[in-house]
């Protein structure tokens, strides 16, 4: 069966090199738990991984998946940092329920991975016109850029949202 | 998913039809073209559910222009990271005075 054959080569690519993953994660992150977390989530991955090739440098491979882990989690953390400032001055019976937090929060990071790689004026136009509906015009005032701009700004990052929402 | 029934000039010309129609400036006959180009042929209208899918995300409860624009145009931590050796620049400018 492919998958004994599959979770035992896990097993001793974990055995191999999860303590060096462990070191090299614990360097970046700056502690050894969050470290454990993403040692942890970077098997599973290569677990559930459908296609198996040989792994020639299993190093560079698991690193390769560790980074865009570790990468996703700062940004989560980032943003649920940023969501709860901006909550923070609600009053208690207009304060979302955990549940509500939860789902926002995933929503946010959605549209945070779908926007990557805009360049700022262009993400920044493209906000103002989803999130304050503003004209236009409007736009054009408060990045001081001409409305045409705003126009391919805003047919740019349409595009790339849609890209990168559809892969 | 796969990018196969979306066509690059489909995708095209809707974001040139959503920039159209966003403006707040539309016409009814701009919006009647519209009507005639999303129903020309499949393509567009895939594409232009495509835009739909990306622009309902922005109209999820919970999620209101503050808080919207507070989270996704926080400063990113890597250009925070960017301004780090600014920063011991300054601390080392601190010591100095306190030192002198």
């Amino acid at each position: 069966m492919a998958y004994l054959v599959q979770s035992h080569a896990v097993h001793t690519l974990y055995n191999d090199h999860q303590g060096w993953l462990h070191s090299w994660l614990r360097n970046r992150l700056g502690n050894t738990w969050d470290a454990a977390d993403l040692v942890h989530d970077t098997f599973v991955k290569v677990l559930l991984k459908e296609e198996w090739t040989v792994i020639r440098e299993p190093r560079a491979y698991l690193t390769t998946i560790a980074h865009g882990l570790m990468v996703n989690s700062l940004r989560r953390k980032d943003l649920e940092r940023a969501y709860l400032d901006a909550i923070a001055h609600l009053p208690e019976d207009e304060y979302p329920s955990p549940e509500t937090r939860t789902l926002v929060l995933e929503t946010l990071i959605d549209i945070d991975t779908m926007l990557e790689g805009l360049a700022p004026k262009v993400r920044r136009a493209f906000l103002l016109l989803q999130l304050e509906g503003l004209r236009h015009g409007e736009i054009a005032d408060r990045l001081k850029v001409s409305i045409s701009s705003v126009r391919q700004y805003i047919a740019k990052a349409i595009q790339h949202c849609v890209l990168r929402h559809h892969e | 998913m796969s990018n196969d029934s979306l066509h690059a000039e489909a995708l095209k010309a809707a974001a040139l039809w959503f920039v159209q129609l966003s403006s707040g400036e539309a016409t009814a006959e701009q919006r009647a073209e519209w009507q005639t180009w999303h129903q020309q042929n499949p393509a567009h209208e895939y594409a232009w559910q495509q835009i739909e899918k990306v622009t309902r995300k922005f109209s999820a409860p919970g999620i209101s222009a503050s808080i919207g624009l507070a989270t996704l145009e926080r400063p990113a931590p890597l250009s925070r990271r960017k301004t780090l050796p600014h920063m011991e620049a300054i601390f080392a400018l601190a010591g100095l005075s306190q030192a002198g």
